[in-house]
């Protein structure tokens, strides 16, 4: 099972660096996420670990060997890219017999391997089928089985559910995540779906403009996120405005739109200081009634309501014009609350973050790229 | 366990040697592909790109020689204004007839549109020089359309005549691209147009010209430079009137080696320059090209998108295309119909009389052609890969569109400046010759289609390939040329008919050896031989070029 290493990397395409200096590690027998939204560079990380395109800066390791110049043939990686790219004029069977006969296997053991690799994805009977006439989750498996048919223990997969529809994504994940087991292989998915990637993964590290912002277990990131756009591609939240009105030991005190203020157990922002406040929306709570023991109670209307099944989630306009989401757990929304009722939003201290106001705006550092 | 079996096998394999084997080594080593490709550069550069140069270089003290005779000056002007005037009007007028056909074909859903689909490809598949003769006998014999009115010649050859004829063989250019163009394009646009309220005319022209303009531009430049760069049957019908080409041919024949050179030089010189040149300007132009108007007239329009506009529009295409296309490609049946009962085919099989001559200058083509299809697809292939794959980066437009200039350039020109070059070298025999100037010449085709082929396949699946641990030249024989191998096929195709077919650069090389379709040219430019013959000599020119395209297909077929 291999390591890998890249120190220092970065690619350019024109004057845009796609991958900018960038450093990661991946551990022996590991299932790493690459978590990042469109163009965040994701594709480029893989092929540059696969080795179909070369980095114009820095190294990469895959088992502590150099292989900035070792071509994709001699790196023992089993890459999939997105749309598979599928061999069309070869049967599945010969689709997935190309690595082993590339390597120069003989014909009995490639014909060996690769109807074991058909029989562990459960493709056997599809076998003389053209890889046109499967459907996307069948050639999804093809594509599998052809990369670990040539014996790498290297999986290197791109957006590996993103073709197929939903319901099958979600079996595939779990698919995915024991094929990686079974066959004690390496694993580097890269997505765009935070879900699937706190389920499958072992260590998320998201990507932004070429660079990793914060890597770590799925609960880490998800509970400490490192920035605001963390936290918003990872989870999402809602996001405040305000500044620091005072400061204790204990904590401190923001003052939101229309002199609201906040109370927040967290004391690292100078009084004065432009910051924003975020709150998961699990975690914003919804009362009917002002309860008068507890702090930041905010009063507001409820502008919308959806039902997601298991939680059903609520808009509410504040006094001051902010608006918070809050999602309650369908099992424990006994109230019955309406739209344009009057209820009150509570935010507990200790589950409210601080972030310095992004110099370049809010909104800036919620779009997605 | 699995990956030691790998190790052991791969130990095991290499103790049998194979040629395969040994290229897929070689083709993993870096210096070895650069090597391929540089030779493979070197090839364009030493066969393709510097003989017609050098060929005029060598000669341009002789230019000054026209300045002498103010005659030869005068028509070797007008002859080269002519060129370009033809070509720019044939053009214009076979994209106004071919787009509505191309549509026709495209859109309609009638079952009559294989039959018509496949005739559109005739008038390409038939050698220039036998539509000539065809379209000569259609416009102006007595036997011909002027049989129709009474008349005695109703087109006499000339000016008109040649724009008739080049209309005849640049149209299923047109057609060819833009049905292409028009299957691959997305509809939804149009839809999604006309639901904003766009009349279906409306759509086409704002929405769907608009994007198809790259096609528009290349199914232009691709019919212009075949009407600069015929030869052969243009000199059949010309009569008195001169193009380039035909003034090129009249100097060639009629004068003597001290006095042709100025004029050859100066005209083949010009006609080069200002061809490369306007092929150039169109194509940095042309896509740049505004369709200036967005405005729609929704009542007039709309009247225009009514079935009964439709059915007229389809009805002229129709009539163009059977009437102006079709009916003077196919008039040449008659008179073979009636060679072959009237004794002519017997002395053509047993090679008496003028036939001797004739076959042996099938075997001259068809060897010049054959020669020339494999030297193209070997020279060619690394060009049309590195192209594709963008091998040279940045310079790789460079090569792409110097990879076209000798199909832009007439055919003619390049033969005279490539036959002073290959002469110079010395006592290269003339066979050789003929082989080069025809390598030259249809160079353009095999690159052009196979790297557009392999353009289309999505790199990820030679990257794939390669992650799996196959070596480039594997990955070239297993997944690229059989994903391209049709346009393999339809490229040696085009590049071998476009040889068979040549006259131009053949006139402008041969002293002695003769083409057939050169020979076809003099037999019925001189008269010499009867109708009937020259006739079935066309029929054979013609069986020969479908029997080849079959042959080719079902090899295509059986290697299925």
């Amino acid at each position: 099972m291999p390591t890998v290493r890249l120190v220092n990397v970065t690619k350019r395409f024109g004057n845009s660096r796609a991958i900018n200096n960038l450093n990661l590690e991946i551990r022996d027998g590991e299932y790493v996420c690459i978590l990042g939204p469109t163009g965040s560079g994701k594709t480029t990380l893989l092929r540059l670990i696969a080795g179909v395109t070369k980095p114009d800066e820095g190294e990469i390791y895959i088992d502590s060997k150099l292989v900035n110049d070792v071509p994709p043939q001699d790196r023992d990686v089993a890459y999939v890219p997105q749309q598979y790219a599928l061999f069309p004029h070869l049967r599945v069977i010969d689709n997935v017999a190309f690595g082993p006969s590339s390597k120069g296997l003989s014909r009995s053991e490639v014909a060996q391997i690769s109807m074991q690799m058909l029989e562990m994805t459960r493709l056997a009977w599809r076998a003389n089928s053209f890889p046109g006439e499967l459907s996307g989750g069948m050639q999804q498996r093809v594509a599998l089985a052809r990369g670990l048919a040539s014996g790498a223990s290297l999986l290197l997969l791109d957006e590996p559910l993103g073709a197929l529809d939903a319901r099958l994504r979600v079996e595939l994940r779990y698919r995915l995540r024991e094929l990686a087991q079974e066959n004690n292989l390496t694993t580097i998915h890269v997505t765009h779906d935070q879900e699937e990637a706190m389920i499958v993964a072992d260590r998320i590290a998201v990507l932004r403009n070429g660079q990793i912002q914060q890597e770590g277990t799925p609960i880490s990131v998800y509970n400490q996120p490192k920035s605001i756009f963390i936290t918003n591609f990872v989870g999402g939240a809602n996001f405040l405005d305000g500044f620091v009105a005072e400061r204790n030991l204990e904590g401190s005190l923001v003052e939101l739109r229309g002199q609201i203020r906040v109370l927040i157990k967290q004391n690292s922002y100078a009084v004065g200081e432009r910051v924003v406040l975020a709150i998961r929306e699990e975690l914003s709570g919804i009362i009917k009634d002002r309860d008068v023991g507890e702090v930041n109670i905010l009063r507001g209307t409820v502008e919308a309501m959806s039902f997601l099944g298991d939680f059903m989630s609520y808009r509410v306009l504040l006094e001051n014009g902010d608006t918070v989401d809050c999602r309650v757990p369908t099992v424990m929304n006994s109230e019955k609350i309406s739209i344009g009722e009057e209820v009150f939003v509570h935010l507990k201290p200790q589950d409210i973050k601080l972030y310095p106001y992004p110099p370049a705006g809010l909104y800036k550092d919620l779009e997605a790229a | 366990m699995e990956r030691q079996s790998i190790e052991k096998s791969r130990k095991d394999e290499s103790s049998h040697w194979s040629l395969v084997k040994t290229l897929e080594d070689l083709s993993s080593k870096p210096l070895i592909r650069y090597l391929v490709y540089i030779s493979s550069l070197v090839f364009l550069l030493a066969f393709i790109l510097l003989p017609p140069i050098f060929g005029i270089i060598l000669n341009i003290n002789s230019v000054g020689n026209i300045y002498s005779y103010p005659e030869l000056l005068t028509r070797a002007h007008s002859a080269i204004t002519w060129s370009f005037i033809i070509a720019f009007i044939v053009s214009t007028l076979d994209l106004i007839a071919g787009l509505p056909l191309a549509w026709f074909i495209v859109r309609s859903g009638s079952k009559l549109i294989n039959i018509i689909d496949t005739l559109a490809d005739l008038p390409f598949l038939i050698p220039t020089v036998a539509l000539g003769y065809s379209a000569r006998l259609f416009w102006s014999s007595p036997n011909g359309v002027s049989s129709l009115f009474g008349g005695n010649v109703f087109i006499s050859p000339g000016f008109i005549l040649v724009l008739l004829l080049h209309s005849i063989f640049s149209f299923p250019v047109v057609v060819r691209v833009m049905v292409g163009e028009l299957l691959g394009y997305k509809e939804i646009y149009e839809f999604a147009a006309r639901t904003l309220g766009a009349q279906p005319i409306t759509a086409v022209r704002t929405i769907t010209l608009p994007i198809l303009r790259p096609a528009l531009v290349a199914s232009f430049l691709l019919s212009f430079s075949r009407s600069l760069s015929e030869t052969g049957a243009t000199v059949m019908v010309a009569g008195a009137f001169e193009n380039g080409p035909v003034y090129i041919n009249n100097v060639k024949t009629t004068l003597g080696p001290d006095r042709s050179l100025g004029p050859l030089v100066y005209t083949s010189s010009i006609l080069i320059l200002t061809s490369v040149l306007i092929f150039f300007l169109i194509r940095i132009l042309g896509p740049r090209l505004k369709f200036p108007i967005r405005k729609a007239w929704p009542e007039y329009e709309r009247k225009l998108s009514s079935p009964a506009s439709i059915r007229m529009r389809n009805s002229v295409t129709l009539f163009f295309f059977l009437f102006f296309v079709m009916a003077p490609s196919l008039f040449v049946l008659l008179p073979l119909a009636s060679a072959l009962f009237d004794g002519t085919l017997g002395s053509a099989l047993t090679g008496s009389g003028p036939w001797g001559d004739f076959w042996s200058s099938m075997l001259v083509s068809y060897s010049v052609g054959f020669i020339a299809t494999i030297t193209n697809i070997i020279a060619g292939l690394p060009v049309a890969i590195a192209i594709a794959r963008k091998k040279l980066a940045g310079a790789t437009p460079m090569l792409e569109a110097v990879v076209n200039i000798p199909i832009v350039v007439p055919s003619i020109a390049l033969g005279v400046s490539l036959s002073f070059f290959w002469k110079s070298l010395g006592s290269i025999p003339e066979f050789w010759v003929l082989i080069f100037a025809h390598t030259t010449i249809t160079y353009t085709y095999f690159v052009a289609s196979m790297s557009a082929a392999i353009e289309s396949i999505p790199i990820e699946m030679e990257e794939v390939a390669s992650t799996l641990g196959a070596k480039p030249f594997r990955i070239f024989r297993k997944i690229t040329l059989p994903l391209t191998k049709y346009s393999v096929f339809s490229g040696a195709i085009l590049v071998f008919t476009r040889s068979v077919s040549e006259t131009g650069a053949t006139v402008a090389v041969s002293e002695t050896l003769r083409t057939a379709p050169v020979l076809l040219v003099s037999w019925i430019k001189g008269g010499i031989v009867p109708q009937s013959t020259q006739a079935l000599a066309v029929g054979f020119l013609i069986s020969a070029s479908f029997l080849t395209l079959l042959l080719l297909r079902i090899i295509v077929r059986g290697r299925r």
